[in-house]
């Protein structure tokens, strides 16, 4: 029987990296805007200007789009998990799309598009 | 090899229940899993909507107010639980899917582990760092 | 008799017998409580002493052979693995391993595990074929290093009873048949990877695996099919991504 090799790989590598962003970076961020700003250990100021910051703008950026694409293809499959395996296309185009319409959204903001 | 029909038996097909992640905790367990992704992806949405309101002043600064009040700090505490739960079981995987051989034998699990957990630390220090200076 | 404590203990069994029963039902038996007793000894005592129609598979009974696999209080178990001292005074629930058709009592088909298997030739395909003159196949301890925790699988399916993903979706290759795909295609003998790599990286192989890792939880010979998943989505992932952005090299 002839078989044909599966093109999720095209998923599963953003799915990948946004793993390994979000076991990185995640916890430390929370740390700053969750208990640092409102703890007075961080100047809102200087934080609003890294927020502008070009390099600073690019992180946010690759780990906001990673972050949308991990959890899309969690998404997906615990949604199907859940029984809705008959949906598995409709569920594939509504969860990456979703993560690929945020992705656009965060390069537009972070390009100062929008 | 003889060929003789199969017999005929009215087997038994064990019925499937959507809550079937309920009947272990392990099932339970990775539920909880799946879903912290969510939470990780929502506090990424909040990430740029902040990069979003960075050029008004104003705006921002109402934000940087709303960080202060305890609804947000207990929002953020689950967060940060949920994102520690996924950095840990992630971290403690990586020694199965990055197996290094070295001769007979393979590079041990804490190795591998330890490594990404030093990788932890020092994106967590130098987002420490840039963020209170 | 050593180990004869004088009690019983309560066997809740699974019965079904297609030819009487339309749906399943559960018989309870009480077995003698001795220490150094397994599940499989109180079936066999069952059979012989109380109920001969009770059917199931065991051979080796020491865990080797993979036959006695069945559900022992919800969790798959090799029967001649599970000891009656930690379960009494409970009583112990026994039915067929989960997500396979039953055919009578506790025996279950397992004709999709089989087929698997062969889909994912799960058998050493040399390289070079060598003529008996020729002499053996040599390799080093670091070649067989490479894939011996994969080949001690028993083909005893608790894995399969343990997935969630094969409950849900039995078209799923499942944990043991890739485990073995792996174990010939890291077995330096072997020949035939991209065979086996296009079977199990196709949608319904390692695709389907959600890392819910139970399989290597249960796995009596700690062959840690989840791991052996997830290295295989890691390699056919470069794979994928290697032929999409370069073409033109071929291996």
């Amino acid at each position: 029987m002839h078989h044909q090799r599966s093109r999720e790989p095209l998923w599963w590598l953003p799915f990948s990296g946004g793993m390994m962003v979000d076991a990185l970076a995640i916890p430390a961020l929370v740390i700053v805007t969750g208990l640092l700003i409102p703890f007075a250990l961080v100047n809102p100021e200087s934080f609003r200007n890294l927020l502008i910051h070009p390099l600073v703008r690019a992180a946010v950026f690759v780990i906001a789009a990673l972050s949308f694409f991990h959890a899309a293809h969690r998404l997906k499959f615990t949604l199907i998990d859940l029984g809705l395996k008959d949906a598995k296309i409709a569920l594939g185009f509504i969860c990456y799309g979703g993560a690929i319409v945020g992705t656009l959204l965060t390069a537009a903001i972070a390009l100062g598009l929008m | 090899m003889p060929s003789y029909p199969k017999p005929q038996v009215k087997q038994y097909h064990p019925p499937v229940k959507a809550t079937w992640w309920l009947a272990r905790p392990a099932y339970i367990k990775f539920m909880v899993r799946e879903l912290t992704s969510l939470f990780i992806a929502g506090y990424a949405a909040f990430l740029v909507v902040l990069m979003a309101k960075a050029d008004d002043v104003a705006a921002f600064q109402s934000i940087m107010d709303a960080l202060k009040t305890p609804v947000s700090i207990l929002l953020h505490l689950i967060v940060l639980g949920f994102a520690l739960f996924h950095s840990i079981t992630f971290f403690n995987l990586t020694p199965r899917v990055l197996v290094v051989q070295r001769g007979e034998d393979r590079l041990a699990d804490a190795a591998i582990a330890g490594a990404h957990y030093a990788m932890w630390l020092v994106a967590t220090l130098v987002i420490l760092f840039v963020a209170t200076r | 008799m050593a180990g004869n404590t004088g009690e019983t203990t309560t066997l809740e069994v699974f019965r079904y017998h297609p030819e009487q029963d339309s749906e399943p039902r559960y018989q309870t038996y009480q077995v003698p409580y001795q220490k150094e007793w397994v599940v499989l000894d109180a079936l066999n005592y069952i059979k012989n002493e109380i109920d001969g129609s009770l059917t199931f598979r065991w051979s080796c009974r020491m865990g080797v052979c993979g036959s006695c696999g069945m559900m022992v209080n919800g969790t798959p178990r090799l029967t001649c693995a599970a000891f009656l001292k930690d379960f009494h005074p409970q009583t112990i629930r026994v039915e067929p391993l989960a997500h396979f058709p039953v055919i009578r009592d506790l025996v279950i088909n397992f004709d999709d595990f089989i087929n698997k298997l062969t889909e994912a030739k799960a058998w050493l395909i040399p390289k070079e074929e060598k003529s008996i003159e020729q002499g053996e196949y040599l390799q080093t301890p670091a070649q067989l290093a490479a894939f011996k925790q994969y080949s001690m699988c028993i083909n005893c399916m608790l894995c399969y009873a343990a997935c969630p993903v094969y409950a849900l979706e039995p078209a799923f290759t499942g944990p043991a048949a890739i485990a073995l795909a792996q174990r010939y295609n890291m077995d330096s003998r072997d020949g035939a990877r991209e065979e086996r790599m296009n079977y199990i990286s196709s949608d319904e192989g390692v695709w389907e695996c959600t890392l819910v890792g139970e399989c290597s939880v249960v796995c009596p010979k700690h062959v840690d099919p989840a791991g052996a998943i997830q290295r295989a989505k890691l390699e056919t992932a470069q794979e994928w991504w290697q032929s999409m952005l370069m073409p033109w090299a071929r291996k």
